[in-house]
């Protein structure tokens, strides 16, 4: 299965999750707006980005969770993220209804407030943390890194060692 | 069936800590035949509980400290400062757990060398500074390193500045990962002499233990065969096959009492539910890391030990050493796959000693690894300073970079400064209403230029390597530090030491301390393996004082 076809495989079982009632603290609006600012730090173009790894079922499943002590802060940072919309494009109120330049725009907004590198942090964690947690869906966030997680591995592990052990 | 001891019967020696020393104390004591309740105020944990989970990591901290907000400490450079709060990470990184911090450590294991233990005979004092001789000589100290390859389990294969050993290395290095290729080539390029490094990891059977699947999940992991030497693989064991030794986990010693006669009779602690529980015992080791061995002390103050217990020298808590940890990296064109295997498999250490032609005091060696190297901490602080942190680009950069990059680490010398220390904060306090251990700390300007020194060579070494590109993030003055040494040095002057040259302390005649905190110089970094050997030592004089009532 190439990326591409499973790119839109994710996206469709993605398009139902935001009206599926499993989301467990977020709202839908909250959802979909985590959904584009985690979007836009891992865009899907070309390769699963966070949308196709599940980071915000990820923040939402931690949130109800190991992660409870964060729903404030999270909830502080979708707020400031729609002001700051609103403020660069009146009569707009989420950054989900913008077009992708826009997007990026409230980005580059946002990208110097305080709570940022939480955001950042938590679509880190939901792409590259274990897929029982419920992203990194498929290990596809692993796969972006050429990472993977087995209990053993074997020499030669690398380019240079490989050739270093053919050697004379 | 586990043994235990009556809380009301003096045990011979009650141990605090069950790290690289506590463990090591544990199994000795006991086997030379003394009964030992070791205290451990973290979890007892089995190779099967370790887990390949960085997000666990990151939650539960179990290598910093077990668990969030219970344990706050504060930081401050100098002592004119208030301390603040710094809660992620904290300046005094530990692990909390039966085997301590020798659970998670990346396992580079080097002996110093006899320079460091005379280094102030051989260059002089250093004004402003505590730099001193230790009480003990590389010759006394090298059968115990000995007993430390073969006992822990040390792989390696001799390297050109080798100090003299005794023995072979019981097992053979473990096989070089691309990281030590590419430092092998640079070094060679630049007339750099590259050598397997010595790790506490064995690389085939040996004890009993396996040797190293080479899963990745090493530095800051707890290893699920048991190949990694922490006491709690290689001493832990053995110390309860005896019979006499009984490990009670989840008990946070806070205090050690003393009878009129001066010597400690009592050990106060909290169980795991905080309520406190007394334990008599005819002798204390206190080995619970550099730390939290002052703050047992601190804690133990009295009518007759004002300071604290130990404390007649006031040199508690004081010439805290975290060692210099500067690094550079370099991105290559083939894929070296750094995240498998062990962290370490070459070093050089053409720069261990002191050049007085540099300029500055210090020494260091350089290791070849992949920090940071797991998925999360890659995702936050791998790439190059100046790259992007969100976007296509970054996106793109996390997969140009992640298995094509190495790290070289320098380790320094870090001077021995009398206002860098472990003391209690006068605000802050802890879940047991303690106050919270506060840092002073501030490299010393040369700990620094020793520092930049090693990221200058390690450059050089990258280019010569043939990296396409190599970043070098700016060193600056550390704010928290993994190794914590000094803070109850050694020492034949109990106005300048607070423990003898057997470990006892000059002030009760039944205590002894043997942990980090023992060591008088910092070495050039990777300080467990002397921790280790001082522990070696420690419990064969400890031993035999207690069989010749001496105690």
């Amino acid at each position: 299965m190439s990326f591409p076809s499973l790119l839109g495989a994710a996206e469709a079982t993605w398009k139902q999750k935001t009206t599926d009632p499993s989301l467990k603290v977020l709202s839908e609006a909250e959802a979909a707006e985590l959904d584009a600012v985690t979007s836009q730090i891992f865009p899907s173009d070309g390769t699963p980005g966070a949308r196709e790894v599940g980071v915000v079922n990820f923040i939402d499943g931690s949130l109800e969770s190991f992660n409870s002590g964060l729903i404030e802060p999270v909830r502080n940072a979708v707020a400031d993220i729609q002001a700051k919309t609103a403020a660069l494009f009146p009569g707009e109120s989420l950054m989900s209804g913008l077009g992708n330049e826009d997007q990026i725009a409230v980005m580059k907004a946002i990208e110097s407030e305080p709570y940022f590198g939480l955001i950042r942090f938590l679509t880190l964690v939901g792409m590259f943390s274990h897929p029982s947690y419920g992203g990194n869906r498929d290990r596809m966030g692993w796969k972006l890194l050429g990472f993977d997680d087995r209990h053993a591995w074997i020499p030669p592990f690398g380019y240079y060692d490989a050739e270093y052990s053919r050697e004379d | 069936m586990r043994r235990t001891f009556s809380k009301n019967e003096a045990v011979d020696f009650v141990v605090v800590g069950s790290g690289a020393a506590g463990g090591i104390m544990a199994k000795e004591l006991a086997e030379a035949g003394f009964n030992v309740v070791v205290f451990e105020q973290g979890p007892y944990l089995k190779a099967s509980d370790f887990r390949h989970d960085e997000l666990a990591h990151f939650l539960n901290q179990e290598w910093m400290g077990g668990n969030r907000g219970e344990h706050p400490q504060t930081f401050r450079q100098s002592v004119d400062e208030e301390a603040q709060r710094q809660d992620f990470p904290p300046p005094l990184l530990y692990a909390r757990l039966v085997g301590g911090s020798s659970v998670h450590f990346t396992a580079n294991f080097w002996r110093l060398r006899p320079v460091d233990f005379k280094e102030k005979s051989l260059l002089g004092p250093i004004e402003g500074t505590g730099f001193a001789d230790w009480p003990i000589t590389y010759e006394e100290l090298e059968p115990y390193y000995t007993r430390v390859d073969w006992e822990i389990g040390v792989s390696g294969a001799p390297g050109p500045f080798d100090p003299p050993r005794s023995k072979p290395y019981p097992v053979p290095p473990l096989p070089v990962k691309s990281s030590g290729v590419l430092l092998d080539k640079g070094a060679r390029k630049l007339g750099l002499h590259s050598q397997p490094a010595p790790m506490a990891i064995l690389s085939q059977p040996h004890n009993g233990r396996p040797g190293c699947i080479h899963c990745g999940f090493c530095m800051l992991y707890g290893c699920e065969v048991g190949a990694k030497s922490s006491t709690l693989a290689a001493m832990i064991p053995l110390a309860e096959a005896t019979g006499r030794c009984e490990i009670r986990a989840e008990s946070t010693v806070h205090r050690l009492e003393t009878d009129d006669s001066g010597r400690v009779r009592r050990i106060l602690y909290w169980d795991r539910d905080g309520v406190e529980h007394a334990q008599e015992a005819k002798a204390v080791v206190v080995c619970a890391n550099g730390a939290e061995t002052p703050r047992i002390l601190f804690m133990s103050e009295s009518a007759r030990h004002p300071n604290g217990l130990g404390n007649s020298s006031g040199k508690v808590g004081k010439y805290l050493m975290f060692n210099g940890q500067p690094a550079a990296h370099g991105r290559f064109a083939h894929p070296l796959n750094e995240f498998k295997s062990a962290s370490v498999t070459r070093i050089i250490h053409d720069f261990y000693e002191t050049d007085p032609k540099r300029g500055f005091y210090g020494g260091g060696g350089i290791d070849a690894r992949f920090m940071p190297g797991t998925p999360i901490w890659f995702g936050l602080a791998g790439l190059p300073p100046d790259a992007p942190t969100w976007g296509s680009e970054y996106k793109r950069m996390l997969g140009e970079f992640y298995n094509y990059t190495m790290t070289l680490a320098g380790h320094t010398t870090s001077l021995a400064v009398e206002t860098n220390s472990v003391s209690l904060d006068p605000e802050v306090k802890d879940k047991f209403g303690r106050p919270a251990l506060r840092t002073t700390y501030k490299d010393h300007p040369d700990d620094m230029k020793m520092s930049w020194f090693l990221n200058d060579r390690s450059r050089e070494i990258l280019e010569a390597a043939g990296a396409e590109e190599v970043w070098v993030p700016e060193y600056k003055e550390q704010t928290l530090g993994a190794h914590l040494l000094g803070t109850c040095r050694m020492g034949d002057d109990p106005e300048e030491s607070v423990v003898d040259r057997y470990h006892r302390s000059h002030d009760v005649q039944n205590l002894f301390i043997c942990d980090g905190s023992s060591m008088v110089t910092s070495g050039r970094g990777q300080p467990t393996m002397t921790i280790m050997a001082l522990a070696f030592r420690a419990a064969e004089h400890i031993a035999g004082f207690a069989k010749r009532g001496e105690i």
